[in-house]
Parts: C-alpha cells; sequence; structure tokens
C-alpha cells in the first residue's frame, strides 16, 4: 500500500473520528429533553387513559386479549415471553387490573411533573411497554414512536428543568440536582438518538409510499378521503379538484423523503419544521391519525434549537418561580 | 456560553463544558452503532424483508421486540390502494336461545361509542386495527389465527349478552370512485350504504363442554361455481 494510501485512511479515520466524537459527545444543554418530557409524558397519559373504557373488556382472564389469546397469537414467539414482559399479566381479577392502570397512570403524572425523573422515566417506559406488549395486534403507528421518545427520554437528564426535581433543588439551596441542569453529553446522546430515530421514521414512511402505485398516481389522498368509517371529516367536497388531490399526495411524498435530508441544514430547519406542523395537522384531518400526528411533532420538535426552547421557557408566567427555570 | 453546532443544537466548548466525556467514549460508541444497525435493521424490515433481513430480524427480537423498536409491519404508508387498506369492521350477531331472532351490533360494545362520532381517539383505531387484522389473516388464509381473534371477539360480546352462540363478521368498507360516472352498476351515490359492504370472513362460534368453538363459514368468493351446462350434457 503506497504511503498516499495510507495518508488518506488515516485522515478519513481522524475526521470521521472527530465529526463522530462532536456529533455525539460535545456536551449540551438539556432544556429541549425537559420539554420533550412534557410532551412525552402528556402524550402518554392521553394513550393510557384511553384504555379507561375498556381495560377489563380488553385485559381481563376472559377479555379480548387475555393472557391465553396473546400466546395464541405470538404463537412460537410466546416461548421467549421475557421480550414481551407486561406488568398486566399478572393481574388476574378485574380489581387488580384496576389497581395496576392508576398505580401507571400515577407514574406517568410523577414523569410528566419530574418528579425522581431519573427513576420514573425508566419505570413511565415499562409502563407504557406493559399496555404494547399486551395488544400488539392493536398497535398502530402511534406506539412504536411513543415507545421510542421514552427509551431515549431515559438516556438523559430530561427533569434537569421544568420539573419538581429542579424546584426541589432549588429550594433545598443545591446548585445542581445530581449533576443535571448543566449541558451535558448524555443530553446530546439522547437528544442525538431522537433526532435520528425520527428521521428514520420519516425515511420509512416516504419509501414504503414509493412501493404504492396510488401514490405515483396522486389519487392516496383521495383514497384516504373516501374511507367513510375512520376519515374524521369528510373532505369529499374536494372530488372535482383533481389537481389539488393530487398535489397534496405528491407533496406529502415529497416532503416525507426531503425531510431527513435537509433536516439537518440550520437555514432550512424552521421551514421544515413549519411545513411539518401543517402536514401533519392536515393528514389528522384527514385520516384521524391525530396521536400519531402529535407524537411525529414532537419528535420532530427535538430539531428546535435550544434558543427556541430558552424564549419558550421565558415566556412562561411564573416559570421562574416555580419549577427554577434557567 | 453555548455556540451552535451545524444541526443547531448548542454545544459547549471544551473549555467550558461542565462535563466533558472523560473515555469511554469508545465503549457508548460501539453500543451506539451497535443500536444504531438494530433500528435501521428494523425500519428498513417494516413493509417487505428479503431472506436477509428475516434473519437478522430473528436474531434481534429479542432486543427490538422487548422495547418495542420494531415497528412490526405497521402500515406507515397508510394506504397502497389495496383492498385491504379499506375501512374494516366487525359484526357480532348473538343468536339468542329459543328463537331465531338475531341480535346484529358493532363492536365495541357499542354502536354508541361509534355514534358519538370520537374518530380521533385511540380506542375506536383499536377495534378498527382489529378487524384489520382479522381481514389480514383471513386473505392469507391463516385459519388458525381469525380463529383465535374470532373466538376471543364472540366470547366478549356473549359474556356480555349471556348468549351461547354467534357469527362474527369482518366486513370491509369499499371505497367510492372519485368520479362517481365510475361507479360500478348498483353502487348507490351515498358512500354509506350497504352495498359497499363485502364480507371477508364470517364464523360461527358457540360455547360447548367449558370453551368456545369456531367453525369458520364459507364466503361467496371461496364457493366454487356449480357449472349447470355440463351436469345437463351429462344426464
Amino acid at each position: 500500500m503506497s504511503q498516499d494510501h495510507v495518508n488518506y485512511w488515516n485522515l478519513l479515520n481522524q475526521r470521521t473520528g472527530r465529526s463522530w466524537n462532536r456529533f455525539w459527545f460535545a456536551p449540551s444543554d438539556p432544556l429541549p429533553l425537559c420539554f420533550l418530557r412534557l410532551a412525552v409524558g402528556l402524550l402518554s397519559l392521553a394513550y393510557l387513559f384511553s384504555f379507561n373504557h375498556d381495560l377489563v373488556r380488553l385485559f381481563a382472564a376472559d377479555g379480548l386479549m387475555s393472557t391465553e389469546t396473546m400466546e395464541a397469537i405470538r404463537g412460537e414467539a410466546a416461548i421467549q415471553g421475557w421480550i414481551y414482559f407486561s406488568v398486566l399479566d399478572l393481574a388476574t381479577t378485574p380489581g387488580i387490573l384496576w389497581m395496576v392502570h392508576v398505580v401507571s397512570a400515577l407514574i406517568l403524572i410523577l414523569f410528566t411533573l419530574g418528579v425522581f425523573t431519573r427513576t420514573t422515566s425508566v419505570l413511565s417506559l415499562l409502563v407504557v411497554l406493559s399496555y404494547i406488549h399486551r395488544q400488539p395486534v392493536l398497535t398502530g403507528p402511534f406506539e412504536p414512536v411513543l415507545s421510542m421518545l421514552l427509551l431515549y427520554l431515559c438516556l438523559g437528564p430530561c427533569g434537569a428543568y421544568l420539573s419538581v426535581d429542579r424546584w426541589r433543588a432549588a429550594t433545598q439551596g443545591v446548585a445542581k440536582v445530581g449533576g443535571e441542569g448543566a449541558a451535558c453529553w448524555t443530553a446530546t446522546v439522547s437528544l442525538r438518538l431522537i433526532q435520528l430515530h425520527c428521521v428514520g421514521f420519516y425515511l420509512l414512511m416516504g419509501l414504503s409510499k414509493l412501493a404504492g402505485q396510488v401514490w405515483w398516481e396522486g389519487a392516496a389522498v383521495w383514497v384516504l378521503m373516501s374511507q367513510v368509517r375512520s376519515r374524521p371529516i369528510d373532505l369529499t367536497f374536494l372530488r372535482e379538484q383533481r389537481f389539488v388531490l393530487e398535489a397534496w399526495t405528491h407533496a406529502i411524498v415529497a416532503f416525507e423523503l426531503v425531510f431527513p435530508v435537509l433536516v439537518w441544514k440550520p437555514l432550512l430547519r424552521p421551514l421544515l419544521l413549519g411545513l411539518a406542523l401543517v402536514m401533519w395537522i392536515l393528514l389528522a384531518l384527514l385520516t384521524g391519525l391525530a396521536g400519531f400526528g402529535l407524537v411525529m411533532l414532537v419528535a420532530s420538535a427535538a430539531f428546535l434549537p435550544p434558543k427556541f426552547y430558552q424564549r419558550l421557557a421565558q415566556r412562561c408566567p411564573g416559570a421562574d418561580r416555580l419549577f427554577a427555570m434557567v | 456560553m453555548g455556540t451552535e453546532d451545524q444541526s443547531g443544537n448548542s454545544v459547549t466548548s471544551k473549555v467550558e463544558s461542565p462535563e466533558p466525556i472523560s473515555g469511554g467514549t469508545g465503549f457508548v460508541s460501539l453500543l451506539l452503532l451497535i443500536h444504531l444497525v438494530c433500528v435501521g435493521v428494523a425500519l428498513a424490515s417494516n413493509l417487505h424483508r428479503s431472506s436477509l433481513q428475516a434473519r437478522l430480524m430473528e436474531v434481534l427480537q429479542p432486543y427490538l421486540g422487548s422495547v418495542n423498536l420494531d415497528p412490526d409491519f405497521t402500515p406507515y404508508h397508510l394506504t397502497q390502494g389495496q383492498s385491504l387498506d379499506d375501512d374494516h369492521f366487525l359484526e357480532v350477531e348473538v343468536v339468542g336461545s329459543g328463537s331465531k331472532a338475531a341480535t346484529m351490533r358493532e363492536l365495541p360494545s357499542g354502536s354508541v361509542e361509534l355514534e358519538q362520532g370520537n374518530r380521533w381517539g385511540f380506542a375506536r383505531r383499536r377495534y378498527r386495527r382489529l378487524a384489520y387484522a382479522i381481514a389480514y389473516h383471513a386473505r392469507s388464509e391463516n385459519d388458525h389465527l381469525t380463529g383465535i381473534l374470532a373466538r376471543a371477539v364472540a366470547g366478549l360480546v356473549l359474556d356480555q349478552e349471556d348468549g351461547r352462540q354467534a357469527i362474527v363478521r369482518c366486513q370491509q368498507h369499499e371505497s367510492q370512485p372519485r368520479r362517481l360516472d365510475e361507479l360500478a352498476a348498483g353502487f348507490p351515490e351515498d358512500p354509506v350504504a350497504e352495498q359497499y359492504h363485502r364480507k371477508v370472513y364470517e364464523a360461527d362460534v358457540w360455547f360447548a363442554e367449558g370453551s368456545f368453538r369456531v367453525q369458520k363459514r364459507v364466503t361467496e368468493e371461496e364457493v366454487a361455481p356449480v357449472d349447470r351446462t355440463k351436469k345437463t350434457s351429462g344426464r
């Protein structure tokens, strides 16, 4: 191997290593994570409360998703039962089931408020996974994004601000809560993982649409619009506006393919996040997937710069007194 | 104060860094790389899978499954214009004991919930997903899974109704074409009309000897047409 080749590989190694370290390990402000914690906590609570009406009907011993039914559905995978652990499996009577449900809700409330956040973030993930694992055939596009967000929030100091933890530390005169509240690399790792995974979801959505003829022909929006049982509002008055429907279809695909590439450019980021807001609102009106739209918007918010969150925090009335804000 | 890197995150310079990472970047980097490969494989294998992807997913399932990082064929494409992408719904006809009359009602326990029009919530979507799952497995002729789901659905309703026998139906609600002049003969302009319903799966479920039994009914599509001309000529 010539010296030029050796130099090239050395240079490549050095620069890649430097960029990798800067990308993942440069300390950053955990404030964005704290806002994400609030949003993810509220979404998780909404998800949990959606089971209130059907809790016993779904998870009781003779319910729709009884452990017996679940084992039959999972088949061979049920042998590795530990993969699909669920605290709901421990509930053998409706009374215990409700008790587990109430405790789960309490954990999520504590996580949202930022009480013992390091512990409650992990417990919240376990709670949400427990509900997901008990009804896999009933889950949709919302759940994988929610569990992804909860998993990554466990890694970073998401209780550093806007939390009871922070308030307690401030009232006790402690400058920092276990080293939190300052820029740290774990905040960067957590935020970067959310960003990358979010981009992965956008790419998955865009590329999987390319496998469908209706997305190429511009007919997909009409197909979604014409589903009378799932659409939340009737938009079929647009049936004669062929070009509008086709443009809407193409815009969705184009956006989902462009977002993962251009969102890394600071100049284009505000524009793309603004377009994401419009796209998800319109998609929610079209399909009724409001929860999915919201969770994707929350994941996309990981791209907002810390300055945005700092301005937002300063505008919160009384936040400095209540939560010892930055 | 922090400076902003290319992706907009506030990055504190090394001198001011209150918590610089000391050593260990190599190990954390390795973990990150492994995790990202797992996530990449899971996301790339959602819609279609090569044999390699299927094998990789089997190996990675303990990790991906335990934290729900595998979307597991979730239709993120929203629609591909196939009949499976249409709305599906379940009907449970409870056959009353001693009476020939049957009660027709839609899950969940009630059409009441559906009629309230809460189409934004998670709860309603859950039952839609159940109908979708039955339709999916019925189309791939997976009688084992459709039987399990039909039994669970019927069991739920029969428990509430104190019944012993029910007919579970999964119906597709076909979508209307954009141009009304393209409507097939017999299809009215009203998109919620019965003519748009197509039976995808039907099964009898009854309670006997301490458990629910399921017997799938043959749908119209599966019945072989009778060739009457042949019969006549054979006589």
